[in-house]
């Protein structure tokens, strides 16, 4: 067991050196910020423009800004990437979440869309995008799923019809539990042009547009994330807003998506360990005496924590190098979820009676992390993904399969 | 099982103020702890003073609040029996609600995977709902209320992000873990009393 006083964050390896090493030890410095800003961002939503100052902030459009239109060089240290791989992108959010997981979600930025942008968009489309979402503080979304159809990417109906006199095209259909969706400035939006796999496009909004109406939703957790219900009501949608128009249909809309969620899904994952891992501070913090059976389980949870992030990483470093494996990601991110619904569990118990009233962080923190089982697909989505690995015998990788005595040494080594 | 996809959410804070004053009639059954959680009708001015979320108010217990072991001990059941009630309520609407979406041409029900989650469910009430033999102490209290908690949040799983909606299928099961938190968790050494 280790020893009292020892926080979970404190367990982590050494995974970085270099320049990671020093945006690891920013991404934890400034953190910190968060956790005041969150409590208030649970009671008012709307309260993040009173923090766009902090540099936790304005992390995330940094980040996920090509570098050309990245407007943070000044503000931030020169190691915090624009344009961040999936791995650096990773790191960030689980500090990120770490601080705040309302926070994280709630601050500007291009979000999941640049994901889409990445693996679709030409010149001009970056161009119209990113010049939107550069401006600070504005905010995007990413608009796949819909009432009653969940984020099915090849379910969704909202459609998309040629518009009157055959120039562009007239979006019609509802979007629900949109991040963002109600405060964005543009956004990306998943629709149906003709039935079938290839008939699905994504498409570039202006929610200045006519024909654009969002409302938030009222939710109980996450709530600086302005989770919204967005509603297109023959919004005109001109031709060169359909990204990747110029590749086969085959290549474009459903790729796009899949591409996008599983560049973004490791994120989540690490959004809910950064959760996770706080909870088993804060208990730690609150119980510096915690011994015996409870500190146990605590010890227990963040080694947990800390195997699952050093799967994280790896699924992360394989999507930069082209060579992803999803059924790994599925693995991951549900079981991330999982972990932080456990820790929040653990800490409300260990805290005592009325912990959740005596803590109102804590109480926050509780009701947020549920939300990642729901977000980049459910779990049990992904068990069955993972299930599909197994069947193609594509989950497992070498190192899971050496029952080399020793073998275990060499790794903690 | 009648399936009830419209049920209303969010009347948990009425439901407790109902066990008060079943169980203790006139007056607010507190905590081992000394608290009382009640609707913010129920308490009047004190629900400014201490807020949970969506509905409740923690106060510390006023005078004249029962605190008797007996009255104690009926509420403590009372609340496993609407927290039961609560979970039940969810399962009902979660199979209306799964009976209605579909996925590759067939509804979510045909997937063994949602069955077996609801059977599991299922079985848990019925475990629940048997009266126990002899009188429970309070750590078997609270093992009753974390094996519904789990049961309940199977439930949230399966229903996706509208059971994180405020007025949605989750917000009552929230309510119930909260109260479970203020009444039924065991202080440290407590033993099973």
């Amino acid at each position: 067991m280790s020893e009292p006083g020892r926080t979970a964050s404190a367990y982590l390896p050494d995974t970085y050196g270099g320049r990671a090493g020093e945006l690891e030890h920013f991404l934890r410095e400034v953190a910190r910020d968060l956790r005041g800003p969150g409590e208030e961002l649970d009671a008012d939503p709307g309260a993040v423009s009173r923090f766009l100052h902090l540099p936790a902030v304005r992390i995330q459009q940094h980040m996920l800004t090509p570098a050309r239109y990245a407007r943070d060089r000044d503000l931030l240290p020169r190691f915090v990437p624009a344009e961040a791989s999936c791995a650096e992108w990773v790191l960030a959010a689980e500090w990120l979440a770490y601080g705040d997981p309302g926070m994280t979600l709630a601050s500007p930025g291009p979000a999941l869309s640049t994901a889409v942008l990445r693996a679709l968009a030409d010149e001009a489309q970056r161009d119209w995008f990113f010049t939107r979402t550069s401006d600070w503080p504005s905010w995007s979304f990413f608009a796949l799923t819909e009432p009653g159809k969940g984020s099915a990417a090849t379910e969704l109906t909202a459609r998309l019809d040629p518009a009157p006199g055959g120039d562009g095209w007239v979006l019609t259909g509802e979007k629900m539990y949109i991040g963002n969706g109600a405060h964005a400035r543009a956004g990306v939006v998943f629709c149906r042009r003709a039935p079938g796999p290839w008939g699905i496009e994504a498409v570039m909004v202006d929610t200045g547009d006519p024909g654009f109406h969002a409302e938030m939703l009222p939710m109980t957790g996450l709530r600086g994330a302005r989770i919204s219900r967005l509603r297109f009501d023959g919004m005109y949608i001109p031709p060169e807003r359909i990204l990747g128009r110029d590749r086969p249909r085959s290549r474009r809309g459903l790729q796009g998506a899949l591409q996008a969620m599983l560049w973004f899904r490791p994120s989540v994952a690490a959004f809910a360990l950064g959760a996770g891992r706080a909870a088993c501070d804060y208990v730690l913090e609150q119980r510096p005496a915690l011994a015996g059976a409870d500190r146990a389980q605590v010890d227990g949870l963040a080694d947990r924590l800390r195997r699952l992030r050093r799967l994280l990483h790896e699924v992360a470093a394989e999507i930069d190098a082209g060579s992803p494996n999803t059924f790994r990601v599925s693995g991951v991110k549900m079981r991330a979820a999982h972990l932080a619904e456990d820790a929040t569990m653990l800490a409300a118990r260990l805290l005592g009676p009325a912990s959740l009233v005596e803590h109102p962080w804590l109480d926050k923190l509780y009701r947020d992390v549920r939300a990642f089982e729901f977000m980049e697909g459910t779990g049990n989505v992904h068990r069955r993904g993972v299930f599909q690995g197994l069947l193609r015998d594509d989950y497992f990788t070498p190192r899971d399969r050496d029952v080399r005595p020793g073998r275990a040494v060499e790794g903690v080594i | 099982m009648t399936t009830d996809a419209s049920a209303t959410f969010g009347d948990y804070p009425a439901l407790l103020d109902a066990l008060h004053a079943d169980v203790a009639p006139g007056r607010l059954v507190a905590s081992p702890s000394g608290r009382v959680l009640a609707s913010a009708q129920a308490l009047g001015e004190d629900g400014t003073r201490r807020f949970t979320r969506f509905g409740l108010v923690c106060v510390p217990a006023p005078g004249g609040s029962a605190r008797d072991d007996v009255t104690a001990g009926r509420f403590a059941e009372g609340l496993l029996t609407l927290q039961r009630t609560v979970v039940h309520r969810t399962l009902t609407h979660t199979i209306a609600r799964l009976g209605e979406r579909t996925s590759e041409g067939t509804s979510l029900l045909t997937r063994p995977q949602l069955q077996a989650d609801l059977a599991d469910v299922a079985m848990e009430l019925r475990e629940a709902a048997v009266e126990p033999a002899e009188e429970t102490g309070r750590d078997l209290r609270w093992a009753r209320h974390m094996r519904l908690t789990r049961a309940g949040r199977v439930l949230l799983r399966l229903l996706g992000g509208s059971s994180m909606l405020a007025e949605g299928p989750g917000i009552d099961l929230y309510l119930a873990e909260v109260t479970g938190n203020v009444y039924l968790q065991p202080e440290e050494g407590d033993g099973d009393v």
